[in-house]
Protein backbone atom coordinates (compact mmCIF):
# COMPACT_ATOMS: atom_id res chain seq x y z
CA UNK A 1 0.00 0.00 0.00
CA UNK A 2 1.42 3.33 -0.57
CA UNK A 3 2.48 5.90 1.73
CA UNK A 4 -0.37 8.07 0.90
CA UNK A 5 -3.01 5.84 0.74
CA UNK A 6 -1.97 4.39 4.24
CA UNK A 7 -2.31 8.04 5.87
CA UNK A 8 -5.67 8.19 4.28
CA UNK A 9 -6.98 5.20 6.11
CA UNK A 10 -5.45 5.80 9.51
CA UNK A 11 -6.98 9.66 8.88
CA UNK A 12 -10.29 7.32 8.10
CA UNK A 13 -10.21 4.52 11.11
CA UNK A 14 -9.46 7.73 13.92
CA UNK A 15 -12.49 9.37 12.13
CA UNK A 16 -15.10 6.43 12.94
CA UNK A 17 -13.10 5.07 15.90
CA UNK A 18 -14.14 9.16 17.35
CA UNK A 19 -17.33 9.00 15.80
CA UNK A 20 -18.18 5.12 17.33
CA UNK A 21 -16.48 6.57 20.64
CA UNK A 22 -19.45 9.45 20.57
CA UNK A 23 -22.23 7.39 19.43
CA UNK A 24 -21.47 5.13 22.33
CA UNK A 25 -20.96 7.28 24.76
CA UNK A 26 -23.78 9.54 24.58
CA UNK A 27 -25.69 6.35 25.26
CA UNK A 28 -23.59 5.64 28.02
CA UNK A 29 -20.56 7.14 30.06
CA UNK A 30 -21.40 10.50 29.02
CA UNK A 31 -25.21 10.33 28.96
CA UNK A 32 -27.40 13.65 29.45
CA UNK A 33 -29.45 13.10 32.44
CA UNK A 34 -31.90 10.37 33.49
CA UNK A 35 -35.26 10.76 33.97
CA UNK A 36 -36.99 12.15 36.53
CA UNK A 37 -39.01 10.37 39.02
CA UNK A 38 -41.92 10.21 37.79
CA UNK A 39 -40.37 8.00 34.61
CA UNK A 40 -40.56 11.28 32.28
CA UNK A 41 -37.60 12.77 30.56
CA UNK A 42 -35.76 15.75 31.61
CA UNK A 43 -35.10 18.52 28.68
CA UNK A 44 -31.81 17.45 27.98
CA UNK A 45 -33.40 14.58 26.68
CA UNK A 46 -33.82 15.47 23.08
CA UNK A 47 -30.51 16.85 22.81
CA UNK A 48 -29.22 13.68 23.37
CA UNK A 49 -31.28 11.66 21.04
CA UNK A 50 -30.13 14.37 18.39
CA UNK A 51 -26.63 13.75 19.32
CA UNK A 52 -26.97 10.34 19.26
CA UNK A 53 -28.28 10.05 15.47
CA UNK A 54 -26.05 12.82 14.41
CA UNK A 55 -23.37 10.26 16.00
CA UNK A 56 -24.84 7.20 13.99
CA UNK A 57 -24.64 8.82 11.15
CA UNK A 58 -21.47 9.94 11.03
CA UNK A 59 -20.06 6.57 12.08
CA UNK A 60 -21.85 5.57 8.74
CA UNK A 61 -20.17 8.19 6.58
CA UNK A 62 -16.48 7.56 8.12
CA UNK A 63 -16.90 4.20 7.88
CA UNK A 64 -18.37 4.25 4.33
CA UNK A 65 -15.61 6.78 3.34
CA UNK A 66 -13.03 3.89 4.15
CA UNK A 67 -13.86 1.67 1.55
CA UNK A 68 -15.67 3.89 -1.58
CA UNK A 69 -13.38 5.09 -4.35
CA UNK A 70 -12.91 8.55 -5.48
CA UNK A 71 -15.24 10.95 -5.50
CA UNK A 72 -17.67 9.18 -3.45
CA UNK A 73 -15.47 9.31 -0.50
CA UNK A 74 -14.87 13.24 -0.79
CA UNK A 75 -18.63 13.62 -0.41
CA UNK A 76 -18.56 10.93 1.96
CA UNK A 77 -16.06 13.52 4.38
CA UNK A 78 -17.83 16.06 3.47
CA UNK A 79 -21.06 14.84 4.82
CA UNK A 80 -18.86 13.81 7.66
CA UNK A 81 -17.54 17.42 8.07
CA UNK A 82 -21.16 18.72 8.07
CA UNK A 83 -22.23 16.27 10.29
CA UNK A 84 -19.60 16.97 13.10
CA UNK A 85 -20.32 20.79 12.84
CA UNK A 86 -23.88 19.75 13.54
CA UNK A 87 -22.95 17.60 16.59
CA UNK A 88 -20.80 20.20 18.31
CA UNK A 89 -23.52 23.21 17.94
CA UNK A 90 -26.44 20.94 19.10
CA UNK A 91 -25.45 20.98 22.71
CA UNK A 92 -25.31 24.39 22.33
CA UNK A 93 -28.42 25.12 20.37
CA UNK A 94 -31.07 22.64 22.17
CA UNK A 95 -32.48 23.02 25.45
CA UNK A 96 -30.51 21.65 28.29
CA UNK A 97 -31.42 21.44 31.62
CA UNK A 98 -31.52 24.26 34.19
CA UNK A 99 -28.31 23.90 36.87
CA UNK A 100 -25.06 23.82 35.07
CA UNK A 101 -24.26 21.38 37.64
CA UNK A 102 -26.11 18.86 35.86
CA UNK A 103 -24.49 15.95 34.00
CA UNK A 104 -25.57 17.01 30.35
CA UNK A 105 -24.33 20.34 31.25
CA UNK A 106 -21.20 19.36 33.27
CA UNK A 107 -19.64 16.83 31.25
CA UNK A 108 -21.93 15.68 28.10
CA UNK A 109 -22.12 19.11 26.74
CA UNK A 110 -17.86 19.39 26.59
CA UNK A 111 -17.41 15.93 25.62
CA UNK A 112 -19.34 15.91 22.86
CA UNK A 113 -18.21 19.26 21.69
CA UNK A 114 -14.43 18.29 22.31
CA UNK A 115 -14.88 14.69 20.15
CA UNK A 116 -17.10 16.56 17.58
CA UNK A 117 -14.35 18.83 16.35
CA UNK A 118 -11.52 16.24 16.68
CA UNK A 119 -13.72 14.01 14.35
CA UNK A 120 -14.37 17.43 12.03
CA UNK A 121 -10.27 18.03 11.92
CA UNK A 122 -9.46 14.42 11.04
CA UNK A 123 -12.15 14.91 8.58
CA UNK A 124 -11.16 18.22 6.85
CA UNK A 125 -7.37 16.37 7.47
CA UNK A 126 -8.76 13.17 5.24
CA UNK A 127 -10.38 15.88 2.41
CA UNK A 128 -7.09 17.35 2.10
CA UNK A 129 -5.37 13.96 1.76
CA UNK A 130 -7.45 13.05 -0.58
CA UNK A 131 -7.40 15.98 -2.88
CA UNK A 132 -3.92 15.65 -2.66
CA UNK A 133 -3.99 11.91 -3.78
CA UNK A 134 -6.81 12.52 -6.75
CA UNK A 135 -4.29 15.62 -8.48
CA UNK A 136 -0.91 13.20 -8.20
CA UNK A 137 -3.49 10.72 -9.60
CA UNK A 138 -4.38 13.10 -12.32
CA UNK A 139 -7.79 13.01 -11.07
CA UNK A 140 -10.32 16.08 -11.52
CA UNK B 1 22.05 25.62 1.55
CA UNK B 2 19.45 27.89 3.30
CA UNK B 3 20.27 28.17 7.15
CA UNK B 4 17.36 29.68 7.98
CA UNK B 5 14.67 27.23 6.61
CA UNK B 6 16.99 24.09 6.86
CA UNK B 7 15.42 23.70 11.01
CA UNK B 8 12.06 23.59 9.14
CA UNK B 9 12.89 21.12 6.57
CA UNK B 10 14.44 19.05 8.81
CA UNK B 11 11.44 18.97 10.90
CA UNK B 12 8.97 18.32 8.27
CA UNK B 13 11.19 15.67 7.07
CA UNK B 14 10.85 13.27 10.01
CA UNK B 15 7.10 13.97 11.34
CA UNK B 16 7.00 10.84 13.26
CA UNK B 17 10.19 12.33 15.91
CA UNK B 18 8.74 15.79 15.52
CA UNK B 19 5.60 14.16 16.49
CA UNK B 20 6.80 12.01 19.59
CA UNK B 21 9.62 14.99 20.44
CA UNK B 22 6.44 17.77 20.32
CA UNK B 23 3.97 15.26 22.37
CA UNK B 24 6.62 15.63 25.08
CA UNK B 25 6.88 18.81 25.61
CA UNK B 26 2.89 19.20 25.27
CA UNK B 27 2.85 17.14 28.24
CA UNK B 28 4.93 18.97 30.18
CA UNK B 29 3.33 22.26 29.50
CA UNK B 30 -0.33 20.10 29.99
CA UNK B 31 0.70 19.31 33.60
CA UNK B 32 2.50 22.40 34.73
CA UNK B 33 -0.10 24.84 33.16
CA UNK B 34 -3.23 22.67 34.24
CA UNK B 35 -1.71 22.06 37.98
CA UNK B 36 -1.16 25.21 38.47
CA UNK B 37 -4.75 26.79 37.07
CA UNK B 38 -6.30 23.72 39.18
CA UNK B 39 -4.27 24.78 42.73
CA UNK B 40 -5.00 28.44 41.73
CA UNK B 41 -8.78 27.56 41.38
CA UNK B 42 -9.15 25.68 44.19
CA UNK B 43 -7.68 28.06 46.33
CA UNK B 44 -9.87 31.29 44.48
CA UNK B 45 -13.01 29.02 45.20
CA UNK B 46 -12.29 28.99 48.94
CA UNK B 47 -11.64 32.53 49.50
CA UNK B 48 -14.67 33.10 47.07
CA UNK B 49 -16.88 30.74 49.67
CA UNK B 50 -15.11 32.22 52.54
CA UNK B 51 -16.08 36.35 50.94
CA UNK B 52 -19.29 35.24 49.84
CA UNK B 53 -20.84 33.99 53.26
CA UNK B 54 -19.92 37.27 54.30
CA UNK B 55 -20.70 36.74 58.15
CA UNK B 56 -18.92 36.29 60.94
CA UNK B 57 -20.96 33.63 62.24
CA UNK B 58 -23.88 31.54 61.42
CA UNK B 59 -26.47 30.63 63.90
CA UNK B 60 -28.33 27.71 63.39
CA UNK B 61 -30.45 25.06 65.55
CA UNK B 62 -29.47 23.14 67.88
CA UNK B 63 -29.84 19.99 65.77
CA UNK B 64 -27.29 17.47 64.18
CA UNK B 65 -29.74 17.97 61.43
CA UNK B 66 -29.48 21.66 61.05
CA UNK B 67 -26.16 21.49 61.09
CA UNK B 68 -25.59 18.14 58.13
CA UNK B 69 -28.51 20.31 56.38
CA UNK B 70 -26.33 23.52 56.15
CA UNK B 71 -23.62 22.20 55.60
CA UNK B 72 -25.17 20.45 52.28
CA UNK B 73 -26.45 23.31 51.54
CA UNK B 74 -22.92 25.56 51.51
CA UNK B 75 -20.60 22.28 50.41
CA UNK B 76 -22.53 19.75 48.98
CA UNK B 77 -25.59 21.61 47.57
CA UNK B 78 -28.16 19.66 48.37
CA UNK B 79 -31.06 21.66 48.92
CA UNK B 80 -32.59 21.65 52.44
CA UNK B 81 -34.19 23.37 55.30
CA UNK B 82 -34.57 23.89 59.06
CA UNK B 83 -36.27 26.31 60.78
CA UNK B 84 -36.32 27.66 64.08
CA UNK B 85 -38.40 30.47 66.37
CA UNK B 86 -38.41 34.48 64.90
CA UNK B 87 -37.38 35.39 68.77
CA UNK B 88 -34.07 34.04 68.13
CA UNK B 89 -32.75 37.26 65.89
CA UNK B 90 -33.65 39.79 69.09
CA UNK B 91 -32.10 37.48 71.54
CA UNK B 92 -28.69 36.91 69.71
CA UNK B 93 -28.71 40.90 68.71
CA UNK B 94 -28.79 41.59 72.29
CA UNK B 95 -25.43 39.53 73.15
CA UNK B 96 -22.17 41.49 73.64
CA UNK B 97 -19.73 41.80 71.02
CA UNK B 98 -22.92 41.25 68.18
CA UNK B 99 -23.01 44.27 65.73
CA UNK B 100 -25.32 43.02 63.17
CA UNK B 101 -27.85 40.31 62.71
CA UNK B 102 -29.39 38.96 59.55
CA UNK B 103 -31.87 36.46 59.36
CA UNK B 104 -31.92 34.00 56.23
CA UNK B 105 -34.60 31.45 54.92
CA UNK B 106 -33.67 28.18 53.45
CA UNK B 107 -35.76 26.65 51.66
CA UNK B 108 -36.33 23.40 48.93
CA UNK B 109 -37.90 23.51 45.81
CA UNK B 110 -39.28 20.55 44.19
CA UNK B 111 -39.57 21.21 40.97
CA UNK B 112 -37.63 24.15 39.15
CA UNK B 113 -40.16 23.87 36.27
CA UNK B 114 -37.57 22.41 33.58
CA UNK B 115 -36.44 19.33 35.38
CA UNK B 116 -36.65 17.20 38.89
CA UNK B 117 -33.91 18.81 40.11
CA UNK B 118 -34.39 20.79 43.31
CA UNK B 119 -33.20 24.17 43.49
CA UNK B 120 -31.86 25.77 47.19
CA UNK B 121 -34.02 28.83 47.72
CA UNK B 122 -32.24 31.36 50.08
CA UNK B 123 -34.84 34.02 51.53
CA UNK B 124 -32.79 37.40 53.22
CA UNK B 125 -34.21 40.58 54.39
CA UNK B 126 -33.24 43.65 52.64
CA UNK B 127 -33.62 45.99 55.31
CA UNK B 128 -30.88 44.25 57.48
CA UNK B 129 -28.64 41.79 55.37
CA UNK B 130 -25.20 42.50 55.29
CA UNK B 131 -24.07 39.47 53.34
CA UNK B 132 -25.95 39.02 50.81
CA UNK B 133 -26.50 42.09 49.20
CA UNK B 134 -23.24 43.38 48.07
CA UNK B 135 -23.38 40.69 46.38
CA UNK B 136 -26.67 40.97 44.60
CA UNK B 137 -25.90 45.10 44.13
CA UNK B 138 -23.30 44.13 41.84
CA UNK B 139 -25.51 42.46 39.53
CA UNK B 140 -29.32 44.13 40.09
CA UNK B 141 -29.00 47.91 41.29
CA UNK B 142 -32.81 47.81 42.63
CA UNK B 143 -34.56 46.42 45.71
CA UNK B 144 -36.09 42.86 44.34
CA UNK B 145 -39.72 43.10 44.22
CA UNK B 146 -42.17 40.33 45.42
CA UNK B 147 -41.88 36.85 43.10
CA UNK B 148 -38.41 38.43 42.12
CA UNK B 149 -35.49 36.32 42.33
CA UNK B 150 -32.02 36.56 41.52
CA UNK B 151 -30.54 32.99 40.22
CA UNK B 152 -26.75 31.66 40.75
CA UNK B 153 -24.14 31.68 37.94
CA UNK B 154 -25.24 27.91 37.32
CA UNK B 155 -29.22 28.38 37.07
CA UNK B 156 -29.41 27.74 33.55
CA UNK B 157 -31.83 30.45 33.00
CA UNK B 158 -32.14 34.45 31.64
CA UNK B 159 -32.75 37.20 32.94
CA UNK B 160 -36.46 38.38 32.73
CA UNK B 161 -37.46 34.76 32.36
CA UNK B 162 -39.84 32.92 34.90
CA UNK B 163 -38.87 30.15 36.89
CA UNK B 164 -41.60 28.34 38.61
CA UNK B 165 -41.73 27.03 42.57
CA UNK B 166 -44.28 25.99 44.13
CA UNK B 167 -46.87 26.86 41.46
CA UNK B 168 -45.58 30.30 42.13
CA UNK B 169 -44.42 32.27 38.86
CA UNK B 170 -41.29 33.73 39.97
CA UNK B 171 -39.40 36.78 37.62
CA UNK B 172 -35.63 36.31 37.09
CA UNK B 173 -34.78 39.67 37.88
CA UNK B 174 -30.55 39.14 37.50
CA UNK B 175 -28.31 36.34 37.39
CA UNK B 176 -25.22 36.72 40.04
CA UNK B 177 -21.49 36.63 39.05
CA UNK B 178 -19.68 32.92 39.58
CA UNK B 179 -18.10 31.98 43.29
CA UNK B 180 -17.30 28.75 41.69
CA UNK B 181 -18.78 27.24 45.24
CA UNK B 182 -22.57 25.43 45.81
CA UNK B 183 -24.12 29.16 46.18
CA UNK B 184 -23.74 29.01 42.56
CA UNK B 185 -26.68 27.01 42.35
CA UNK B 186 -29.01 28.56 44.61
CA UNK B 187 -31.87 31.24 43.85
CA UNK B 188 -31.88 34.20 46.39
CA UNK B 189 -35.39 36.32 47.30
CA UNK B 190 -36.52 38.53 49.49
CA UNK B 191 -38.43 37.77 52.89
CA UNK B 192 -41.47 38.55 51.53
CA UNK B 193 -41.38 36.34 48.22
CA UNK B 194 -39.68 33.73 50.38
CA UNK B 195 -42.65 33.88 52.85
CA UNK B 196 -45.40 33.88 50.46
CA UNK B 197 -43.13 30.26 49.04
CA UNK B 198 -43.20 28.99 52.01
CA UNK B 199 -46.72 29.40 52.53
CA UNK B 200 -47.03 27.96 48.95
CA UNK B 201 -44.52 25.18 49.86
CA UNK B 202 -46.98 24.56 52.89
CA UNK B 203 -49.78 24.20 50.66
CA UNK B 204 -47.95 21.15 48.89
CA UNK B 205 -47.83 19.78 52.42
CA UNK B 206 -44.35 19.41 53.01
CA UNK B 207 -44.38 17.70 56.44
CA UNK B 208 -41.82 20.23 58.68
CA UNK B 209 -43.75 23.27 57.01
CA UNK B 210 -47.38 21.91 58.23
CA UNK B 211 -47.27 23.10 61.75
CA UNK B 212 -45.27 26.68 61.08
CA UNK B 213 -46.48 30.28 60.26
CA UNK B 214 -44.10 31.52 57.92
CA UNK B 215 -44.47 35.01 59.90
CA UNK B 216 -42.64 33.53 63.00
CA UNK B 217 -39.79 31.26 61.40
CA UNK B 218 -36.30 31.96 60.41
CA UNK B 219 -33.47 29.62 59.03
CA UNK B 220 -30.33 31.06 60.23
CA UNK B 221 -29.38 34.00 61.44
CA UNK B 222 -26.07 35.50 59.42
CA UNK B 223 -23.83 37.79 62.63
CA UNK B 224 -21.24 40.21 62.20
CA UNK B 225 -19.05 41.09 65.37
CA UNK B 226 -18.19 44.23 66.12
CA UNK B 227 -14.50 45.29 66.20
CA UNK B 228 -12.32 44.65 69.30
CA UNK B 229 -14.12 41.45 70.00
CA UNK B 230 -12.78 38.39 68.95
CA UNK B 231 -15.02 36.00 66.53
CA UNK B 232 -14.58 32.75 68.36
CA UNK B 233 -15.33 34.42 71.94
CA UNK B 234 -18.81 35.82 70.45
CA UNK B 235 -19.96 32.81 69.03
CA UNK B 236 -18.65 30.53 72.34
CA UNK B 237 -21.15 33.23 74.32
CA UNK B 238 -23.92 32.33 72.03
CA UNK B 239 -23.37 28.84 72.54
CA UNK B 240 -23.13 29.16 76.31
CA UNK B 241 -26.32 31.99 77.03
CA UNK B 242 -29.06 31.52 73.75
CA UNK B 243 -30.61 27.83 74.33
CA UNK B 244 -31.76 25.70 71.61
CA UNK B 245 -29.22 27.69 68.95
CA UNK B 246 -25.75 26.71 67.92
CA UNK B 247 -23.19 29.06 66.47
CA UNK B 248 -20.51 28.31 64.13
CA UNK B 249 -17.81 30.55 63.10
CA UNK B 250 -18.11 30.41 59.15
CA UNK B 251 -14.08 30.04 59.30
CA UNK B 252 -14.12 27.02 61.31
CA UNK B 253 -17.00 25.66 58.80
CA UNK B 254 -14.25 25.77 55.74
CA UNK B 255 -11.20 24.65 57.72
CA UNK B 256 -12.23 20.80 57.00
CA UNK B 257 -12.34 22.56 53.14
CA UNK B 258 -9.06 24.30 53.59
CA UNK B 259 -7.53 21.15 55.10
CA UNK B 260 -8.37 19.07 51.97
CA UNK B 261 -7.77 21.57 49.26
CA UNK B 262 -4.01 21.94 50.98
CA UNK B 263 -3.90 17.75 50.61
CA UNK B 264 -4.85 17.94 47.03
CA UNK B 265 -2.65 21.35 46.06
CA UNK B 266 0.12 19.04 47.86
CA UNK B 267 -0.37 16.44 45.69
CA UNK B 268 -0.43 18.26 42.44
CA UNK B 269 2.34 20.16 43.02
CA UNK B 270 4.30 16.76 43.66
CA UNK B 271 2.79 15.24 40.30
CA UNK B 272 3.77 18.58 38.67
CA UNK B 273 7.53 18.43 39.91
CA UNK B 274 7.50 14.74 39.42
CA UNK B 275 6.48 15.13 35.60
CA UNK B 276 8.91 17.87 35.08
CA UNK B 277 11.70 16.21 36.42
CA UNK B 278 10.94 12.74 34.10
CA UNK B 279 10.45 15.11 31.04
CA UNK B 280 14.07 16.49 31.54
CA UNK B 281 15.53 13.67 31.40
CA UNK B 282 13.25 11.97 29.02
CA UNK B 283 14.15 15.23 26.60
CA UNK B 284 17.89 14.80 27.06
CA UNK B 285 17.69 11.20 26.46
CA UNK B 286 15.56 11.76 23.49
CA UNK B 287 17.76 14.89 21.79
CA UNK B 288 20.85 12.46 22.24
CA UNK B 289 19.73 9.52 20.97
CA UNK B 290 18.64 11.94 18.15
CA UNK B 291 21.77 13.48 17.68
CA UNK B 292 23.67 10.05 17.66
CA UNK B 293 21.22 8.90 15.30
CA UNK B 294 21.95 11.81 13.00
CA UNK B 295 25.67 11.98 13.29
CA UNK B 296 26.44 10.91 9.32
CA UNK B 297 23.60 13.51 8.61
CA UNK B 298 25.70 16.62 10.55
CA UNK B 299 29.09 15.19 9.74
CA UNK B 300 27.94 16.14 5.77
CA UNK B 301 26.64 18.95 6.79
CA UNK B 302 30.33 20.37 8.60
CA UNK B 303 31.96 18.97 4.84
CA UNK B 304 29.61 20.97 2.73
CA UNK B 305 31.19 23.89 5.40
CA UNK B 306 28.33 24.26 7.85
CA UNK B 307 30.75 25.70 10.91
CA UNK B 308 30.75 23.61 14.56
CA UNK B 309 28.65 26.77 15.92
CA UNK B 310 26.45 26.85 13.32
CA UNK B 311 25.34 22.91 13.39
CA UNK B 312 24.89 23.71 16.95
CA UNK B 313 22.44 26.34 16.52
CA UNK B 314 20.69 24.57 13.90
CA UNK B 315 20.48 21.66 16.37
CA UNK B 316 19.02 23.88 19.31
CA UNK B 317 16.81 25.85 16.40
CA UNK B 318 15.24 22.65 15.69
CA UNK B 319 14.87 22.23 19.55
CA UNK B 320 12.98 25.47 19.97
CA UNK B 321 11.12 25.19 17.18
CA UNK B 322 9.31 21.80 17.91
CA UNK B 323 8.90 22.76 22.38
CA UNK B 324 7.08 25.91 21.04
CA UNK B 325 4.69 24.05 19.34
CA UNK B 326 4.54 21.59 22.01
CA UNK B 327 4.36 24.42 24.48
CA UNK B 328 1.55 25.92 22.69
CA UNK B 329 -0.90 23.15 22.23
CA UNK B 330 -0.16 21.94 25.99
CA UNK B 331 -1.17 25.58 27.03
CA UNK B 332 -4.52 25.94 24.86
CA UNK B 333 -5.37 22.38 25.59
CA UNK B 334 -5.07 22.94 29.20
CA UNK B 335 -6.49 26.45 29.37
CA UNK B 336 -9.53 25.34 27.56
CA UNK B 337 -10.41 22.37 29.01
CA UNK B 338 -10.08 23.52 32.56
CA UNK B 339 -12.65 25.80 31.52
CA UNK B 340 -14.97 23.34 29.76
CA UNK B 341 -14.78 20.80 32.12
CA UNK B 342 -14.48 23.33 35.60
CA UNK B 343 -18.32 22.15 36.40
CA UNK B 344 -17.16 18.73 36.16
CA UNK B 345 -13.99 18.91 37.70
CA UNK B 346 -16.02 20.91 40.84
CA UNK B 347 -18.33 18.18 40.78
CA UNK B 348 -16.07 15.35 40.87
CA UNK B 349 -13.55 17.40 43.62
CA UNK B 350 -16.28 18.36 46.12
CA UNK B 351 -14.72 21.53 46.27
CA UNK B 352 -15.24 25.49 45.73
CA UNK B 353 -13.24 25.60 42.50
CA UNK B 354 -13.13 29.05 40.51
CA UNK B 355 -10.88 29.50 37.50
CA UNK B 356 -8.52 32.94 37.37
CA UNK B 357 -9.54 35.69 35.64
CA UNK B 358 -8.09 36.07 31.99
CA UNK B 359 -5.51 38.24 32.97
CA UNK B 360 -4.21 35.77 35.44
CA UNK B 361 -4.90 32.96 33.25
CA UNK B 362 -2.78 34.83 30.56
CA UNK B 363 0.20 35.69 32.67
CA UNK B 364 0.13 31.72 33.88
CA UNK B 365 -0.10 30.22 30.19
CA UNK B 366 3.27 32.60 29.22
CA UNK B 367 5.19 31.33 32.38
CA UNK B 368 4.68 28.04 31.51
CA UNK B 369 5.12 28.46 27.64
CA UNK B 370 8.60 29.94 27.87
CA UNK B 371 9.46 27.79 30.68
CA UNK B 372 8.80 24.52 28.48
CA UNK B 373 10.78 26.19 25.58
CA UNK B 374 13.60 26.63 27.94
CA UNK B 375 13.64 23.56 29.49
CA UNK B 376 14.01 22.34 26.09
CA UNK B 377 16.43 24.33 24.61
CA UNK B 378 18.70 23.10 27.44
CA UNK B 379 18.25 19.90 27.20
CA UNK B 380 18.91 20.43 23.21
CA UNK B 381 21.72 22.07 24.19
CA UNK B 382 24.03 19.80 25.56
CA UNK B 383 23.27 17.34 22.85
CA UNK B 384 24.60 20.37 20.44
CA UNK B 385 27.58 21.13 22.31
CA UNK B 386 28.46 17.04 22.21
CA UNK B 387 27.68 17.47 18.61
CA UNK B 388 30.19 20.36 17.58
CA UNK B 389 32.99 18.63 19.00
CA UNK B 390 32.93 15.73 16.37
CA UNK B 391 35.51 14.84 13.90
CA UNK B 392 33.17 14.74 10.56
CA UNK B 393 35.88 12.74 8.67
CA UNK B 394 35.92 10.20 11.39
CA UNK B 395 32.26 9.40 11.46
CA UNK B 396 31.79 9.03 7.61
CA UNK B 397 34.73 6.59 7.47
CA UNK B 398 33.13 5.11 10.26
CA UNK B 399 30.32 3.40 8.00
CA UNK B 400 33.11 1.89 5.38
Amino acid sequence: MKRNNKFELTLGIIMTVLSVLLFVGILTFFAPCGPKEDGSFMKCHEMGQAVMWTACAMTLFSGVSMFVPGMIKLVCSVVTVLLSAAAAVLPNVMTTCMSEKMQCNAVTKPLVMVIACLVAVVAVAKIAVVLKNRKKNGEA
Amino acid sequence: MKKKTLPFKNIIRKPARTAALTIIVFLMSFTLLGGTLAVMSLQRGLDSLETRLGADIIVIPDTAKSKVNLENIIFQGVPGYFYMDKSYVDKLAQVEGVEKVSAQYYLASLSAGCCSMPVQIIGYDPETDFSVTPWIKKSYGKALGELDIVIGYNVNKDVDSYITLYGLDCKVAAKLEQTGTELDNAVYANVDTVKRLIAAAKDTGINELSKKDPEKIVSSVMIKVEDGYGIDDVAGDINIYVRHVQAYPTRSMISGIADSLSGISGVIRVLIAAVWVFVFVLLCIVFAAMVNERKKEFAIYRVMGMSRAMLASMVLYEGVIISAAGALLGCAVSALGLNMFSTAIENSLNLPFLLPNMGALAICAAVTFVLSVVISAVSSFYAAVKLSRVDPGLILREGN
